[in-house]
């Protein structure tokens, strides 16, 4: 078994969303600063260190307080993305535990695979350590001293390490140094039975797990069931323009979970978080269900530009409950991705314009006009039997011509075209259609209601 | 500057010598005299064409159903804010599809935005659109540009008085509507020069001798008039 450990030394700033590239910022908890930021330990505010010490030493520097349930929640996220190079993801020692002897195969070789992590989370703005090991202890461990050797020199640069490197308390160091152990390699060489007769359990199979003797036991990580995840903002945003890269973001960690899952959505709901601790939910309908980032942010930000919130947005949550197995993309050189493209289309329509907008021509089983040919959102066509010519154009509702279609500038040139139906329904039709002939230029279709005798307007041809 | 540069672009049909007949990809337009006129025998498959008439209910669906009928494949075709209900029926008589059109009724500050996403989509055929605002030429331009990347024929109804304006659709043509027939002159279109006007009869031929009408009508003589 080989693992793989990775350690994101921004983890806190990153879980609490600061921007700490350019500034000089701090997380503290119980009084002592427990992460930085890189100006921040440029100025001298290192790990450890009491806030007072921090703030002598860089006036201007800006404390947060540790978020523990942020930490979670971003570690989460992360064995959510690792999840897609390895089934075996833990949430181990504030960072992550991959085992990767099978993805090793996959991706080629471990340096292959290293490339691939760091690529992958730097376009995700996170930045990681990472080394490998025969345990996640050993994995760690070199991290820690910064090395990360192959695999056939695992056992050789452990035995190099010093013993200070090693995570245990610094008395137990201090011990072991004082037995005469300078590094790892003298532990080892000296005789088993002594050292665990010597050394304290705890810290005994520690060295190990380590040298890869011990196995840990670990809790794989499993995806959740339901996509939930939210970011919080710490400062409240008050335009919506300002909520784009927290969408682009939680898409893409959807994408992602509905790709592990080999799955597509077609109901995606929004959650804002408002100051005036009020939520502003938004529930979308696709046409069609989608895995893409692209495509689950596009329509959501088409209906989101039309929100107009009351007070600051201090979070936004992307749920997704309903999901819908997918196959597998089939991709053809030759072939334009039409249904992909009529898809998003739609969407992006009715993201915009609501679902009333769309409609399709549809024609019913029925003899009355108005009712055969009716606008709808399903598309029912059936067949239409051999009837008279139809006009373009038809006039719902009808437009009245009083007694005579003469006094209304109707001519009639042909017909007439008994229709007698809509008994079944109370709206019962007696009518005979004719096509006219309007002011000698637009032909038009006119029937006579039988029961009223008065004349109307059904259409125009022309 | 040596034509050589030019190729690809002459290549693409997205630029042509004034005396020069073009290449672009056209459709039939259902109408032997309208296609000896027209560069390239046909409407431009992906181009914007401007339809400036004020007889927004016969003569542009008269020229979309002609050349629709005439080409159909597996992408869809839209009405966009037609003036009346359409009649799914007699859109099955001119032997077109209706599973394969759209009917989208699209305010109008969302106009030109869902102009151009149709435009834009590969799967649409061919557009044909009632302006209910008058679009700038800043609009029109995206619009032909969505109708080259797409590969989609859009059909754009315009009030007769922007004929002397200045646009960047590479066709355009005026409809008159006469009483028997609708006479098109094409004004602008790539390659060539103004060409004399087209006359087309309406389609009239379902039109038979009437039946023995029971009512006294002037009948007879209207019938003449349109024959």
């Amino acid at each position: 078994m080989i693992y793989a450990y990775l350690k994101f030394p921004n983890l806190l700033l990153d879980a609490q969303s600061i921007t700490h590239q350019d500034q000089s910022i701090a997380i503290h908890h119980q009084g002592k600063i427990i992460q930085s930021s890189e100006l921040a330990i440029t100025a001298g505010v290192i790990p450890g260190m009491t806030i007072n010490m921090a703030l002598t030493l860089c006036p201007n520097l800006l404390t947060q307080t540790y978020q523990p349930d942020a930490e979670r929640r971003l570690l989460h996220r992360l064995a959510l993305w690792a999840y897609q190079y390895s089934h075996q993801v833990a949430i181990w020692n504030k960072g992550l535990c991959i085992e990767v002897s099978k993805s090793k195969s996959l991706f080629g070789d471990l340096q292959a695979l290293t490339q691939i992590l760091k690529q992958t989370s730097a376009s995700q703005n996170f930045k990681i350590q990472l080394a490998f090991g025969y345990t996640p202890e050993m994995a760690a461990l070199f991290v820690k001293a910064g090395v990360r050797p192959k695999e056939r020199a695992f056992e050789k640069t452990l035995y190099r390490l010093a013993i200070d490197a090693a995570e245990i308390p610094i008395e137990y160091v201090k011990r072991l140094k004082n037995m005469g152990f300078r590094t790892i390699g003298d532990y080892f060489g000296s005789p088993s039975r002594a050292r665990q007769a010597r050394i304290h359990r705890e810290i005994y199979l520690y060295f190990d797990a380590i040298a890869g003797r011990h196995q840990t036991p670990l809790t794989w990580f499993t995806p959740p069931p339901v996509f939930n995840q939210s970011i919080e903002f710490l400062r409240g945003l008050e335009s919506i323009e300002m909520l784009k890269f927290p969408i682009n973001r939680l898409t893409q960690d959807a994408s992602l979970w509905l790709t592990q899952r080999v799955c597509a959505t077609s109901r995606l709901r929004w959650e804002i978080i408002l100051e005036n601790r009020q939520e502003a939910s938004l529930d979308i309908t696709l046409n069609n269900p989608v895995n893409t980032a692209s495509a689950l942010a596009d329509p959501t930000w088409l209906h989101i530009e039309q929100l107009q919130p009351q007070s600051p947005m201090t979070g936004i949550r992307l749920i997704i409950q309903q999901i819908h197995q997918t196959s597998p993309q089939k991709s053809d050189l030759f072939i334009k991705t039409q249904d992909t493209d009529r898809a998003q289309l739609l969407d992006r329509l009715t993201a915009r314009l609501g679902s009333e907008c769309l409609k399709a021509p549809c024609r019913l089983q029925d003899p009355r006009p108005e009712y055969a040919n009716q606008l709808h959102d399903e598309r029912n066509v059936y067949p239409l039997p051999n009837i008279p010519a139809r006009p373009i154009w038809l006039l719902n509702p009808p437009e009245s011509l009083g007694q005579s279609p003469e006094k209304a500038g109707h001519t009639l040139l042909q017909g007439p075209e008994r229709i007698e139906s809509g008994w079944w329904d109370f709206k019962p039709a007696c009518r005979r259609y004719w096509i006219g002939l309007f002011q000698k230029k637009r032909v038009s279709w006119i029937y006579q209601d039988q029961y009223s005798k008065n004349w109307w307007l059904a259409g125009w041809f022309t | 500057m040596s034509i050589n540069i030019l190729r690809p672009l002459f290549d693409a049909g997205k630029l042509w010598q004034g005396n020069a007949e073009t290449t672009v990809e056209v459709t039939d337009t259902g109408f032997p005299e309208l296609n000896g006129k027209l560069s390239g025998r046909g409407w431009p498959a992906h181009m914007l064409i401007e339809i400036l008439t004020s007889d927004i209910f016969s003569a542009p669906m008269r020229c979309a159903f002609s050349t629709w009928k005439t080409q159909q494949d597996a992408r869809w075709i839209a009405l966009v804010n037609p003036p009346l209900a359409l009649c799914t029926e007699r859109l099955m008589q001119e032997g077109i599809n209706p599973k394969q059109v759209d009917v989208l009724n699209i305010p109008t500050n969302q106009f030109a935005w869902s102009l151009e996403q149709l435009a834009n989509a590969v799967s649409t055929r061919s557009v044909i659109a009632w302006e209910s605002k008058t679009l700038t030429s800043t609009q029109l331009r995206r619009l032909q540009l969505a109708c080259q990347r797409g590969q989609t024929q859009l059909f754009l109804v315009r009030n007769p008085r922007n004929q002397r304006q200045a646009s960047p659709a590479p066709v355009r043509i005026a409809i008159d509507s006469l009483p028997t027939s609708f006479e098109i002159r094409i004004f602008k279109q790539p390659g060539t020069n103004a060409k004399s006007p087209v006359v087309i009869p309406l389609e009239l031929h379902w039109l038979k001798t009437p039946s023995p009408v029971q009512r006294k009508t002037s009948t007879l003589r209207a019938q003449s008039s349109l024959h």
